[in-house]
């Protein structure tokens, strides 16, 4: 990854991790009701849990915003610097490298570390699990190929490379 | 649809809504965790219990997590080669002369 790009796929990440949060939170959670941030310890039995799990679930979906307004917030720093270049491809490629990153992190630790709930309560542990994992794996890769492709690409690299390190 | 129609069922909709008003309000508030309902106590005891502090860590673990990652990102891996300032003209790549 070239220096200039930092800042942008820093920002762009966040703005990914808030989306991976809140795709999350809104199919999983709401839509489909597949789980939700505390059923394996407190399931959904009755309206009591339903609503115990979602003060935790409002809980995630804050924190959640306050990444994404973090990223915004980067992003609109970064949109300020006139000599850092903007490629769409690093851009969405960051967006992808964040949604994985957090499918990958949050599986880790929800579903396999501290068991806090599973992507299909229902069934428990499951192969869900894994495939929620692997979806991480894949856009954390796509991502990082799109930034490396913009990082070694003849037009972009010379933008990347004229541009100084704002920071 | 002719003007007066619509009113008329705009009108009745809205004195629906109006009716039914406490109904729903009524059943919202049983079930709200801030409310002075026995399903209300029953949800916060369930919150704000013991374990409070031990779930709050857990929910927010990847948090953390996520944001060293882009600190990563942004800043370079800890003892990376990342340079902390850029180098002179005089030292740079060629290539990255303008054109």
């Amino acid at each position: 990854m070239r220096e200039s790009q930092r800042p942008l796929v820093a920002a762009a990440t966040l703005l990914g991790i808030g989306m991976g949060g809140f795709a999350d939170g809104i199919l999983f959670h709401q839509v489909l009701q597949l789980h939700g941030m505390l059923t394996a310890r407190v399931p959904k039995s009755d309206v009591t849990g339903v609503e115990i799990n979602m003060f935790w679930d409002g809980l995630f979906h804050a924190f959640t915003w306050l990444v994404t307004a973090f990223g915004l917030w980067r992003l609109f720093r970064v949109a300020q610097q006139r000599d850092v270049p903007l490629p769409t491809r690093t851009f969405v490629g960051s967006l992808a490298l964040g949604w994985g990153l957090f499918n990958l992190v949050e599986g880790v630790i929800d579903h396999h570390v501290l068991h806090l709930h599973h992507v299909v309560e229902r069934l428990g542990p499951s192969p869900y699990d894994w495939l929620f994992l692997a979806s991480g794996v894949l856009l954390l890769g796509l991502g990082w190929a799109a930034i490396r492709a913009d990082a070694v690409a003849p037009g972009t690299r010379q933008r990347l490379h004229a541009a100084v390190p704002h920071e | 649809m002719t003007g007066p129609s619509r009113a008329l069922r705009v009108a009745a909709l809205v004195a629906i809504l109006a009716g039914a008003s406490p109904i729903l309000f009524a059943r919202a508030a049983h079930a709200c965790p801030v409310c002075n309902t026995e399903t209300g106590a029953a949800v916060r005891a369930g919150i704000f219990d013991d374990r409070f502090v031990a779930r709050l860590l857990a929910t927010l673990a990847p948090f953390p997590v996520l944001l060293a990652a882009v600190a990563a990102l942004h800043h370079g891996w800890p003892g990376g080669d990342r340079p902390r300032s850029p180098r002179p003209p005089s030292q740079r790549d060629p290539e990255r002369r303008a054109p």
